[in-house]
């Protein structure tokens, strides 16, 4: 038995935790890992609410975790996860003085207006999304473990299937634990009104890109974590992912313009066929003044489109009584645009460059998100949390052509992003 | 250039902190905490995970999870 100043409840909490680790194939094995664990149901359920300013974008999204403890370390694991969204989301293309109609994506001559300076929105946009996944994790020789899982998600135009694998291995007394995954996984999409050609000019007719779309994301995961004495931890990561196919959004457009900034017509985006994405993350946690948890976290990304970007995170968990906690967090992100990234396009330009997007994604923008949390154990030991979070983005216009500078100047090519999200959780065991 | 850094993290930490930090089993009751493990709040992190997935080109280092999007 070694876990000696823990109570069964933290038990059964932290064999929660291993086992959703192993669900969502994070490299973040626990070096203190209980091994008595009881064998019993865990419910890990949660609703969340999320909603753009602006008449933008906003999800509902209930999500249940099963976690099954087999004893002797094995756990088997079942999530599932409805995602409803509905409202805008920016098309790409640029502001301009006069209204602009745009074809919708199906076609079909359904079109909509946005009104003169104004950041052109979709509103057609809709969408339920259904993911599910299942995880085993299971102990091998020598203090190591092995996690498998399969994963898929289906929308209306997109499914998604994986699957994957990691193996942690325990050394120095399990003062340290290294890890290692892989993740395999295939999307396609069904685009609504079939795929355009890329670059091709947007016009209201059938789409001749081919209805069928499709990429490979392979995902390697290296981890390492430290204990780092009686109150402290560390882990480090290292992730690769790599995608091929079709990495477009079929919806996106981008202003082709004039010297004065009046559209003269607009071209589906396109970008390369393949992107490799590479991320550092570290994380430190130390229990302070004999109560409370400080998080700390730092995440150094790059991708081969040019993109850069440091995540750096803070939370302070205050457990104020034995049984209930605040948790104030505070996030900050930062990211430089895609080389390929246009806010719009010069007349003739389409024909020139190789690749362009004007997806708000791909731009550079810094963002802050605040959060506060509120956890209760309950009587009968079940857990009771809500969690509220703003976030905010602060876009930077980029990729704007020389020819047309002056006369967009006077559109916001880059407008910020605000969201609010609140997520209820509730968690017992059965 | 991120492996050769990783490398080196990982060896500076591998031959000078495992000695003095190291904890022995019966240290081992703050660690095992709840609050104290690297995520324990797993649902939460995959709701935050799937809204900045969707809103921000950066994704990866803490793990991967399961079933894409589609992510307009």
């Amino acid at each position: 038995m070694q876990l000696t100043d823990a109570d069964p409840k933290d038990r059964r909490r932290l064999s929660l935790a291993l086992a959703t680790v192993g669900l969502l194939g994070v490299a973040g094995a626990v070096p203190a890992a209980a091994d008595d664990a009881p064998r019993d149901w865990t419910f890990d359920t949660g609703l969340l609410f999320y909603k753009e300013n602006g008449g933008r974008v906003q999800v509902i999204e209930p999500a249940v975790d099963a976690t099954l403890d087999l004893g002797n370390d094995r756990t088997l694991s079942a999530g599932f996860v409805v995602d409803s969204l509905s409202g805008a989301t920016p098309n790409g293309a640029a502001p301009a003085a006069t209204p602009q109609t745009f074809t919708q994506p199906s076609g079909r001559g359904k079109t909509y207006t946005t009104a003169p300076g104004a950041t052109p929105l979709d509103h057609t946009f809709e969408d339920t999304r259904f993911a599910g996944d299942l995880g085993y994790l299971f102990p091998l020789t020598g203090g190591s473990k092995l996690g498998v899982g399969l994963s898929g998600s289906k929308e209306y135009d997109f499914t998604s299937v994986g699957a994957n694998a990691h193996y942690a291995l325990d050394l120095n007394q399990k003062n340290t634990t290294l890890t290692a995954g892989a993740a395999f996984e295939y999307d396609q999409v069904d685009p609504v009104g079939n795929a355009p050609v890329p670059l091709s000019v947007m016009v209201d007719a059938e789409k001749t890109g081919g209805s069928q779309k499709s990429k490979n994301v392979k995902d390697l995961l290296l981890g390492l974590t430290q204990v780092l004495g009686p109150k402290g931890l560390l882990q480090l990561n290292y992730s690769l992912s790599l995608s091929n196919g079709y990495e477009n959004d079929p919806y996106k457009i981008l202003s082709v313009v004039d010297a004065n900034a009046v559209p003269q017509y607009y071209v589906y985006e396109k970008r390369p066929g393949s992107r490799t994405k590479n991320a550092l993350f570290a994380e430190y946690k130390r229990f302070v003044f004999g109560r409370d948890v400080v998080d700390l976290s730092y995440r150094y990304f790059t991708d081969s489109w040019g993109v850069r970007a440091h995540t750096a995170s803070l939370a302070y968990r205050w457990n104020f009584t034995e049984r209930k906690s605040l948790e104030p967090s505070l996030r900050f992100y930062s990211q430089r645009q895609a080389d390929f990234f246009h806010s719009a396009l010069y007349t003739g330009q389409d024909a020139t460059v190789d690749y362009a997007s004007a997806d708000p994604r791909l731009g550079a923008f810094n963002a802050w998100t605040g959060g506060l949390g509120y956890r209760q154990i309950l009587v009968n030991g079940h857990e009771l949390s809500v969690h509220v979070e703003y976030y905010k983005q602060f876009s930077r216009a980029a990729g704007v052509p020389q020819q047309a500078a002056a006369a967009l100047s006077q559109f916001n090519l880059a407008p910020d992003l605000a969201a609010v999200n609140i997520t209820l959780g509730y968690r017992f065991n059965w | 250039m991120s492996l050769r850094l990783l490398t080196i993290v990982l060896f500076a930490l591998g031959t000078s902190a495992c000695s003095g930090m190291n904890v022995k089993p019966w240290q081992r009751g703050t660690l095992a905490r709840a609050d104290m493990q690297l995520d324990p709040n797993p649902l939460q992190t995959r709701f935050e995970e799937h809204i900045y997935f969707s809103k921000e080109a950066a994704s990866g280092g803490r793990g991967f999870g399961g079933g894409g999007c589609g992510c307009n």
